[in-house]
């Protein structure tokens, strides 16, 4: 029997759009290409692995359809069309021309009515027909031959349906009565109002003893109470979801076979399509398909294809992931052979390594293991024993191999790796590729883990740590150095291997967008920069701290007391209600108090901020506050940080995370420590050199005028910081037009102060 | 700071009628910023703006103060990240004991041995105000004491 698919374009692009929601796929142009991407996975999916005689996309055409004309307000409260969907449908259809594949559109009829008729027509003459959409409308259209299959939906990811599993889910006789089904449930999505107050249960009653909508209108005198009304009183409003609701199957479209037939597409250009958009993982399916096309074509069920759960990182069907034997990995578990298999790799060029360790906590992780990759799925895991000296040897067979200078180390993370290995005395020489790091330059708001890495440029399912250790969530995760050497070998052979197979496509990137330089130049010297600051670690003074803390308490004492002085009574200072319901309540200090969703007054820094100025109670909240975040976040999480062994706090300073370029850290968040203000300074207090040594601190000053100076090339601000003036006070004395000399305290607080708030176009 | 609207707007004008410069920077950035989707460093760093064309005044705003304050900020961490990589160097080939241990903003803080004092902040003020060139000078304030906060 020879099958046709009828794809219904709007709906997959929908989905597949939302469906990667949370983490879009998002092209070094910044274009979102999520849609098209899967999009194109679903019909890659059909094409390979269902291998149809006959193929059609239906789209809903421009303007409106008979339903709008009957109803306008039918699918009208849907918000607008996001833009990166609008943006991604003429791709998409470009793409569909490049494979050959008739664009279905007729003017007045939404796709399910074309696909509709299409489907009826072609069971008519003896096809099979497939619908691909996520639509559960189409249901109604099932019949023996008629299948649909909903993408994205049930529990493998995929969704079959014939008439015994439409009868079934929707509680039918018949696949034709889900058009009652839905008569009476409504649609939110569409508009469709259904009969009020019968919903998915009372339905499926329904039909179990009507049949269909129209027994049960006729029949409505058997109900009893409630339910008699509601369908006596709503007979119009079913009818007429009814009509809305039915799928036409007469519209003025025909099956041609000529058209549908699937042809070879055009793969010039669909590479050029692929190629703008960085699909890469589909240019290498379509070249390793070119490959292999003559030889024997793997037939599996369109089943197997789908991914195996709804999960996004799981989206993308069709994932390589590890194969054994495809891959050569092997395990080095002897000190000879470790030292031979040195003396090999460093013959290489390029090696790709990695670690696995105890911890993520780098100063008290113990190494369990390292691995290597040479070439493609070549690779090897060295485990590291428990015993240090073993350990110590074991590592030390590598040290020429870390201190070449030659050999280009590839790694992800590899300030993570160094930190560990310096456990061990072992430092590593540039060059060095990170390929983290590189992933950072290129997208700097995209994730960077290896994991995501591996499926976007090389459509590679990675073994994932979780399969290994089991979830964190549970609490049942194990230690590395509890597996066995062999169960870990392919985990971290991959990983290597992976990042070996990672390093070409970024180096690629990064030398098409001319930004190799700042790369290699900026962000790979600054890594082992920042791991050996983070070994340092800063010395706390923990006494120093109590004292503050101390401190800060009484006085959060003494401003509670002035506060329910104030309010003439006492109450709970850390509860948002109470304190919404003595400022605003009883105190009204502000008529037209904000209230949040759950309907009490909101009392956020912003609110209180406005109404600071209309009673000093308002100022003492706020200073309770600003103590107690301080105290919470810092007095009294700084020693919990200090390291026992070396009794400092190692910051983390994380290289791949802010969408500007500069640095954060965590553990503490230094950032977040109040540069102005009293309170801030006492923790900056805490922060102590080395015994006998000196507190030094440098500090760009007013770098960002500078570089504003700089960049707009503004021959006045460029001259006053030339001539060494005092920017402000000069910006002063021009803004209001008189000599520098006469520039009062107050204009030059406004030029300081007011127009970097007031410009937050130009300063942060 | 209390500034009425009237006056916080003439302060807006008065500026950009002194530096019009800044004012043409910040409609160069933007359109730049529109036509091609992402603004750059002075070193090459890059942030997309997908929203920068978007049709929601809201989202558009937000991608458009990105695409004045993104350039500067990225390059303010382009060259403090320099400035490290340059003083680590130093620290190294002059055998300098004393450690750099923190970052924050636009600051470098160390702990330092008494008797690499003038060394050290020899070193970091030069690599600081030199670690790029720009139109006018960069500069370093330096302070030193017994913790942060007397250093700061």
């Amino acid at each position: 029997m020879e099958k046709l698919y009828l794809l219904d374009g709007y709906a997959l692009i929908f989905r597949a759009y939302y469906a990667l929601i949370r983490s879009p796929r998002i092209n070094s142009k910044g274009e979102n290409t999520s849609a098209i991407f899967g999009f194109v996975n679903t019909l890659e999916d059909v094409l390979r692995n269902a291998r149809p005689d006959y193929l059609a996309v239906a789209f809903d055409p421009a303007g409106g359809t008979f339903r709008h004309e009957a109803y306008p307000e039918y699918k009208a409260q849907r918000d607008a069309t996001p833009e990166d969907i609008k943006r991604s449908v003429p791709v998409i259809k470009e793409i569909l021309q490049a494979y050959n594949i008739p664009i279905l559109e007729v003017a007045g009829f939404e796709a399910d009515d074309v696909i509709g008729t299409l489907a009826k027509k072609a069971e008519s003459i003896g096809l099979s027909v497939q619908m691909v959409t996520p639509d559960k409308d189409y249901a109604q259209l099932v019949s023996p031959n008629i299948t649909m299959c909903r993408p994205g939906h049930g529990a493998k990811g995929m969704e079959l349906l014939g008439p015994a599993e439409v009868c079934e889910k929707y509680g039918v006789g018949a696949p034709e009565n889900v058009i009652d089904y839905l008569s009476l449930t409504g649609d939110a999505a569409d508009n469709i109002p259904g009969c009020p107050g019968v919903g998915e249960k009372t339905a499926k009653t329904l039909l179990a003893d009507f049949g269909n909508v129209e027994t049960l209108i006729a029949n409505a005198g058997q109900l009893k109470g409630a339910l008699k009304k509601k369908i006596e009183e709503n007979v119009e409003k079913i009818r007429f979801s009814k009509f809305l609701v039915t799928i036409r199957t007469d519209v003025p479209i025909d099956f041609d076979a000529e058209r549908f037939k699937v042809k070879e597409a055009d793969k010039e250009r669909l590479q050029k399509i692929y190629e703008r958009l960085e699909f890469r993982s589909f240019i290498k399916k379509m070249q390793d398909a070119d490959k292999v096309l003559k030889s024997t074509p793997q037939q599996r069920s369109l089943f197997d294809v789908f991914p195996t759960e709804v999960q996004e990182e799981n989206f993308h069907a069709n994932l390589r992931g590890f194969v054994e034997g495809a891959v050569n990995y092997q395990l080095i578990d002897n000190i000879e052979d470790a030292r031979k298999y040195c003396d090999k790799i460093l013959t290489s060029d390029f090696v790709a390594f990695d670690t696995e360790t105890t911890s993520l906590d780098v100063l008290d992780a113990e190494l369990v293991g390292m691995s290597f990759a040479t070439a493609e799925g070549e690779a090897a895991y060295v485990p590291v024993p428990a015993n240090r000296e073993e350990a110590q040897k074991i590592v030390d067979a590598f040290r020429p191999f870390f201190l070449s200078e030659k050999i280009m180390k590839v790694g992800q993370n590899i300030k993570f790796d160094l930190n560990v290995l310096a456990n061990y005395g072992i430092e590593i020489s540039a060059p060095m590729f990170d390929t983290m790091l590189a992933h950072y330059i290129l997208q700097p708001e995209q994730r960077h883990n290896m994991d995501y890495l591996a499926e976007i440029y090389l459509g590679y399912r990675t073994i994932h740590i979780e399969e290994l250790i089991g979830e964190k969530k549970g609490g049942g995760q194990k230690n590395m150095r509890d597996l066995s050497p062999t169960l870990i070998r392919d985990y971290a052979c991959e990983d290597a291997d992976i990042t070996l197979r990672l390093m070409r496509p970024l180096r690629e990137e990064l030398e098409k967008n001319n930004q190799l330089d700042v790369f290699q130049s900026i962000e790979m010297p600054l890594m082992p920069v920042l791991a050996e600051m983070e070994r340092n670690g800063v010395r706390i003074d923990t006494a120093a701290l109590e004292e503050t803390g101390n401190a800060f308490r009484t006085e959060m004492e003494q401003l509670e007391k002035d506060i329910y002085e104030m309010a003439g009574h006492e109450f709970l200072l850390t509860s948002p209600r109470q304190v919404g319901e003595v400022l605003f309540g009883e105190m009204g200090l502000n008529e037209k108090a904000r209230k949040t969703k759950s309907g009490q007054y909101s009392t956020s820094e912003e609110e209180l901020e406005k109404i600071r100025h209309k009673h000093p109670i308002v100022d003492k909240i706020l200073q309770h506050r600003g103590l107690k975040k301080l105290l919470s976040t810092y007095i009294e999480a700084l020693p919990k940080l200090i390291n026992k062994r070396t009794g400092h706090i190692h910051t983390s300073f994380n290289q791949a995370v802010t969408a500007t370029g500069r640095l954060s850290s965590s553990n503490p968040n230094l950032q977040n420590i109040p540069v102005r203000g009293e309170n801030g300074r006492e923790i900056r207090k805490a922060f102590i050199p080395e015994e006998g040594q000196i507190f030094f601190s440098a500090d760009y000053s007013q770098i960002e005028l500078r570089l504003m100076a700089h960049l707009s090339g503004d021959a006045h601000l460029i001259e006053a910081f030339n001539n060494g003036e005092d920017i402000h006070a000069a910006t002063a004395a021009r803004i209001f037009k008189k000599p520098l000399e006469e520039v009062s305290r107050d204009e030059r607080r406004k030029a300081k102060t007011f127009l970097p708030l007031a410009l937050p176009s130009v300063w942060k | 700071m209390e500034v009425s609207r009237t006056e916080a707007k003439e302060l807006i004008d008065n500026y950009f009628q002194t530096y019009p410069g800044v004012r043409e920077y910040i409609d160069n950035s933007v359109s730049r910023a529109k036509e091609v989707g992402y603004i750059e460093t002075l070193c090459g760093r890059r942030r997309y703006l997908p929203d920068i064309n978007s049709r929601n005044a809201v989202v558009r705003g937000y991608a458009e103060r990105n695409a004045v304050n993104a350039p500067i900020q990225g390059t303010a961490a382009d060259i403090i990240k320099i400035a490290m990589i340059r003083v680590a160097a130093r620290f190294k080939a002059e055998g300098i004991r004393s450690k750099m241990i923190l970052q924050v903003h636009d600051e470098l803080n160390f702990s330092v041995l008494p008797e690499e004092l003038d060394r050290v902040s020899s070193i970091v003020t030069h690599e600081m105000n030199h670690a790029f060139t720009l139109s006018v000078p960069l500069e370093a304030d330096c302070g030193e004491g017994s913790n942060w906060l007397e250093a700061h």
